[in-house]
C-alpha cells in the first residue's frame, strides 16, 4: 500500500486527538473527583448515583424529626416528674389531713397548700416545648387548662405525628385526657385537688381516706405514662442510630459509584502522558524524513 | 534509410516529453497539501515507428523507433472509494449534530449536580417535612414557599432553554440548506466546464478534483446519490429528488425530504429535544394532576360531601361514631377519626382538601398554577398559585377545623394534608406509557429513569460519531494512498525524467556533432 506524507499526517493527527481526548477526560475525573460528570458517560450508574443523593437528603430529615421527637418527648418526661412529685406531696398531705387529730388550723393550711398545689398542677398541664402546648393534641397553640375550669376542661384528642421513614409515623404526644384523664370524670386529677380541698374544708374525714386511693391511681397513671414516654424515646433513639449507620453505608454505595478511584486515575493519567510523548516524538521523526534531504 | 534531421526529432520529442513529465511531477509537488488533489502521470509511451506497414516502404531492415511521446494526462482516482467516503461522512455529519444537541441537552437538564433538578426536587420535599413538623412555624411555611418557587423556576428554565436549542437548529437548518444549494451551483458550473473541457479530447484532471471536493462537503450535509452521464457531467439526487441534472442546479426543496447529513442531523436533533420536552412535562402535569390514592392517618374533617376509598368511623361532637363504608358518601362537616384513604388528583388535589390558616379558612386552594390558564401543566406554564405567594398563611396545611358558632376556624396545629402531601413523595403515580416504559412509579423514579434514558440515547449518538470518524478516517487513509502525492516518489521520477532530459539532450549534442561533421566537413577536401 502506498504511503503519502498526508496519510501520515492525517494518522498523526488523529492519534494525537484521540490522546488528546483520553487525557482531558482523565484530567476532569481527577480534578472533580467525580466518575460521572454527565448522563452520557454512564447511563445507569447515574441513576444509582441520583438514588443514593436523595436517600442520604431523606435521612437528614428523619434525623431532625428524630431529634424533634426527642426533644419533645424529653420534656414531657421532665413535665411528668414533676406531676409525680406533686401528687407525693398531695399524698403526704392527705395521709396527714385524714389523721383525725389534726386541727383546724393546720387542716386550712394543708387546704391552702393543697390550692397552691392544684395551680402548679395547672401549670404542668400547661407545658409548653419549642412555643407548642404538648397536652392540648393538635391545638398547640391554644391553652388547654383555664384554672378555674380545670376539671371539666376539654383537650384536642388528635396526636402529634412524626415521619422517620419512608411512610412509617410515630406518635409522639400524650393528650390530656391520657396524663390527667377525661374532663369531668370521676378519676380525673383536677378533679381530684378540687374534691379534697372540698373535703377539707367540709372536715369530712371519711372522704378523704377515700381520695387516698384516687391519688395513688392517679401516680400509677402518671407512672404508666412515664414508662410510655420513655419508650417512646428509647424509639427515636433507635431511629438516630438506624439512621446513622444508614448514612455510613449509603455514602458508601455512593462514592462506589460516583467517585473516581484517584490511584487508578493517576495511573491513568500517567499512562496517556507517557503514549502522547511517544507519539509526539515520533510523528516529529517521522515527518522530517524524506527523500530531499539525500538529493544533492 | 531514415531522414538526416531523424535523430534530431527524435532527442527533441525526448527533451519535450521529458520536460512535459517534469512539469507534471513539479504540478504534483506543488499540490502534494491540496485538498481533493490527486496525483497526475503522463503516460509515456514510444511514438509510432518507421515505417508504417504499406507498398511505400523503404526496403530497409525496420522498424525504427522515433521516440517517445505521451498520450494522456490522467489523474490516478478510484471512485468506489469516492463513493465509499462519501457514504461515510453522511453518517458523520449526522452524527456530528445529533451528538452535540445531546451534548447541549444534558448540559441543560445539569445532572447529576447540586443544582440540578434532582436537588431542588430534594429540597421541596424536604421543606414539606419541615412543614409537617411544625406547621405553626412561619420560617417553614416561607421555607417551603421558597423551594416550591424555585422548583417551579427550574421547570420554566429547562423548558426556555430547550425553545432556545430549539430556534438555534432552526436557524442551522437554514444556513445548511444554503451552502449545499450554493454547493449545487458550483457543481453545475463545474459540470458546464468539464463537458467543454472533455468533448474536446482532454481530461479535466484538475476540474474534476475541484467538482469531487464539492461533492465530499455536500455529502457532509445532505445524502447524495450521483451518477455521472456520458459527457462527463455528474447528475446529483437529494432525498430523491433530482437536484443537479447537466449544468442546472434546482435548490433543495426543504429538510424534511433529506435523509442524512447534517440537515438531517438537525431534524433527529429536534426529535430528540422534542422527547425530552414530553418526558418532562408528563412528569408535571401527572404530579400536579395525575390521579392518586393518599390515605390520611390521622383523619380528616371534611367540608363538602366526599367519598372514602376505605371504611371509616365518623365521631361527631356528641362521641357518637357512625360507620361509612367504602364508596358511600360521608356529608360535609364529618369529622373522620380513622385513617381515610381518598382518590385525589395529584398535588393539587390533596392541597384542596387543606384549609389555611388566615382569617376566615379558605380550602380548595390550588397550589400549583398554570401561567397561560391551559391544562395539561407543562414545564414552560407551571407556576405557583401568586395568592400563596403573597401570603403564606394560605399554605393549606391543616386538615382539621373547629366550628366556632357558624364560623370556621382552623386547627392550627394539625399537619394532616401537609403529611399527605409529603407522603405523595413515596406514591406511586401512573404516567403516560408513550412517555415511558416505566408505568407506575413515584416522581422520583421517573425523573432517574429519564436521566438514565437521556443518558443512554446520549451514548449512542456518541458511539455513532465515534463509529463514523473512525470509518470516515479510515476511507481517508485509503484514498490518500491511492491518489495522494508521496513525496519520495515524485523526486525519484523526478530524478528519472530529470536524467533522460540530460541524456536526451547529450543524444541532441552527438547528433548535432555528427551533422556538423557532414555539413561542414564532408567534401572539403584539402582545405
Amino acid at each position: 500500500m502506498r504511503i503519502t506524507s498526508v496519510m501520515k499526517n492525517t494518522q498523526l493527527l488523529r492519534n494525537l486527538r484521540n490522546n488528546n481526548t483520553e487525557m482531558l477526560d482523565w484530567q476532569n475525573k481527577l480534578s472533580t473527583g467525580q466518575k460521572i460528570s454527565k448522563p452520557s458517560d454512564d447511563p445507569v450508574g447515574v441513576g444509582y448515583q441520583m438514588r443514593y443523593t436523595t436517600e442520604l437528603a431523606r435521612n437528614e430529615q428523619y434525623l431532625a424529626n428524630a431529634k424533634t421527637g426527642y426533644g419533645w418527648l424529653s420534656q414531657t418526661d421532665s413535665v411528668l416528674q414533676q406531676a409525680n412529685s406533686i401528687l407525693q406531696r398531695l399524698n403526704t398531705l392527705t395521709n396527714q389531713a385524714a389523721n383525725g387529730t389534726v386541727t383546724p388550723e393546720v387542716r386550712e393550711q394543708i387546704r391552702l397548700e393543697v390550692l397552691q398545689l392544684r395551680e402548679q398542677m395547672v401549670t404542668v398541664g400547661n407545658s409548653t416545648y419549642d412555643g407548642r402546648h404538648i397536652f392540648n393534641g393538635q391545638m398547640t397553640d391554644v391553652r388547654p387548662y383555664n384554672s378555674d375550669t380545670a376539671a371539666d376542661d376539654v383537650t384536642d384528642s388528635g396526636v402529634y405525628y412524626l415521619s422517620v421513614s419512608p411512610s412509617v409515623q410515630v406518635a409522639v404526644s400524650l393528650t390530656g385526657a391520657q396524663v390527667f384523664g377525661e374532663p369531668g370524670a370521676d378519676d380525673n386529677i383536677f378533679k381530684l385537688f378540687d374534691d379534697i380541698a372540698q373535703q377539707l374544708e367540709d372536715d369530712d374525714q371519711d372522704a378523704i381516706s377515700g381520695s387516698l386511693d384516687k391519688i395513688m391511681a392517679g401516680i400509677d397513671k402518671i407512672n404508666l405514662n412515664l414508662a410510655e414516654t420513655g419508650a417512646r424515646m428509647n424509639r427515636f433513639e433507635l431511629v438516630e442510630s438506624r439512621i446513622g449507620d444508614e448514612k455510613v453505608s449509603l455514602t458508601t454505595l455512593r462514592s462506589s459509584v460516583a467517585d473516581v478511584d484517584m490511584a487508578d486515575a493517576i495511573v491513568q493519567l500517567q499512562l496517556q502522558q507517557n503514549v502522547l510523548q511517544a507519539s509526539l516524538s515520533m510523528g516529529a521523526k517521522i515527518s522530517q524524513m524524506s527523500l530531499l534531504d539525500y538529493i544533492r | 534509410m531514415v531522414s538526416t534531421f531523424h535523430g534530431l526529432e527524435t532527442s527533441k520529442r525526448s527533451i519535450l516529453t521529458q520536460a512535459t513529465a517534469l512539469h507534471t511531477v513539479g504540478n504534483n509537488i506543488s499540490n502534494a497539501a491540496t485538498e481533493g488533489y490527486s496525483r497526475q502521470r503522463v503516460n509515456l509511451k514510444s511514438a509510432d515507428p518507421v515505417y508504417v506497414p504499406g507498398f511505400t516502404r523503404l526496403n530497409t531492415p525496420g522498424q525504427i523507433g522515433t521516440g517517445v511521446e505521451y498520450s494522456s494526462v490522467t489523474r490516478v482516482r478510484d471512485s468506489y472509494l469516492d463513493m465509499q467516503y462519501r457514504r461515510e461522512n453522511q453518517d458523520l455529519g449526522h452524527f456530528t449534530v445529533v451528538n452535540a444537541t445531546m451534548e447541549s441537552i444534558q448540559t441543560i437538564i445539569n445532572e447529576p449536580s447540586d443544582s440540578g433538578l434532582s436537588a431542588v426536587m430534594n429540597n421541596f420535599w424536604n421543606s414539606l417535612e419541615v412543614l409537617n413538623r411544625d406547621p405553626n412555624l412561619l420560617s417553614a411555611r416561607v421555607d417551603f414557599i421558597g423551594n416550591a418557587k424555585n422548583l417551579v423556576d427550574t421547570f420554566n428554565k429547562i423548558g426556555t432553554s430547550l425553545t432556545t436549542l430549539e430556534n438555534d437548529i432552526d436557524s442551522n437548518v437554514e444556513i445548511k440548506l444554503n451552502e449545499a444549494n450554493s454547493l449545487l451551483e458550483a457543481i453545475a458550473e463545474m459540470n458546464e466546464v468539464i463537458r467543454k473541457t472533455e468533448v474536446l479530447g482532454d481530461n479535466a484532471n484538475d476540474y474534476r478534483d475541484q467538482r469531487d471536493l464539492l461533492v465530499d462537503q455536500l455529502s457532509k450535509l445532505v445524502d447524495v446519490q450521483y451518477t455521472e452521464d456520458v459527457n462527463g457531467m455528474m447528475n446529483i439526487f437529494v432525498g430523491g429528488a433530482q437536484v443537479v441534472a447537466g449544468n442546472e442546479a434546482t435548490p433543495i426543496a426543504g429538510p424534511d425530504t433529506v435523509t442524512g447529513g447534517e440537515v438531517s442531523g438537525y431534524a433527529k436533533a429536534k426529535e430528540e429535544i422534542e422527547l425530552v420536552r414530553s418526558q418532562l412535562n408528563a412528569l408535571v402535569d401527572t404530579f400536579v394532576r395525575g390521579e392518586i390514592d393518599i390515605t390520611m392517618p390521622n383523619g380528616y374533617r371534611t367540608s363538602t360531601i366526599m367519598v372514602a376509598e376505605n371504611d371509616v368511623q365518623v365521631t361527631d361532637a356528641n362521641g357518637v361514631v357512625t360507620n361509612y363504608a367504602a364508596g358511600t358518601s360521608i356529608p360535609a362537616g364529618s369529622n373522620i377519626t380513622s385513617s381515610v384513604t381518598f382518590k385525589v388528583n395529584g398535588f393539587n388535589g390533596v392541597h384542596q382538601l387543606g384549609y389555611s390558616i388566615n382569617t376566615p379558612p379558605e380550602t380548595g386552594l390550588s397550589f400549583f398554577v398554570s401561567s397561560d390558564n391551559s391544562v395539561p401543566f407543562t414545564i414552560n406554564n407551571i407556576a405557583v398559585n401568586g395568592d400563596i405567594l403573597a401570603d403564606t398563611n394560605k399554605v393549606a396545611a391543616s386538615g382539621q377545623y373547629t366550628m366556632n358558632g357558624t364560623a370556621m376556624e382552623t386547627v392550627k396545629g394539625n399537619s394532616g394534608v401537609a403529611l399527605a402531601l409529603a407522603m405523595l413523595r413515596d406514591a406511586k403515580f401512573t404516567f403516560p406509557s408513550t412517555m415511558t416504559a416505566l408505568s407506575s412509579g413515584t416522581t422520583d423514579d421517573y425523573f432517574r429513569a429519564f436521566v438514565s434514558d437521556l443518558g443512554t440515547r446520549s451514548q449512542i449518538a456518541l458511539t455513532g460519531l465515534d463509529r463514523s470518524k473512525n470509518m470516515v478516517d479510515n476511507v481517508e487513509i485509503r484514498r490518500q494512498s491511492v491518489s495522494g502525492v508521496s513525496i519520495d516518489e515524485e523526486l525519484t521520477e523526478m530524478l528519472r525524467f530529470q536524467h533522460a532530459y540530460n541524456a536526451a539532450a547529450r543524444n541532441l549534442t552527438a547528433v548535432d556533432e555528427m551533422l556538423d561533421r557532414i555539413i561542414n566537413g564532408m567534401g572539403t577536401v584539402g582545405r
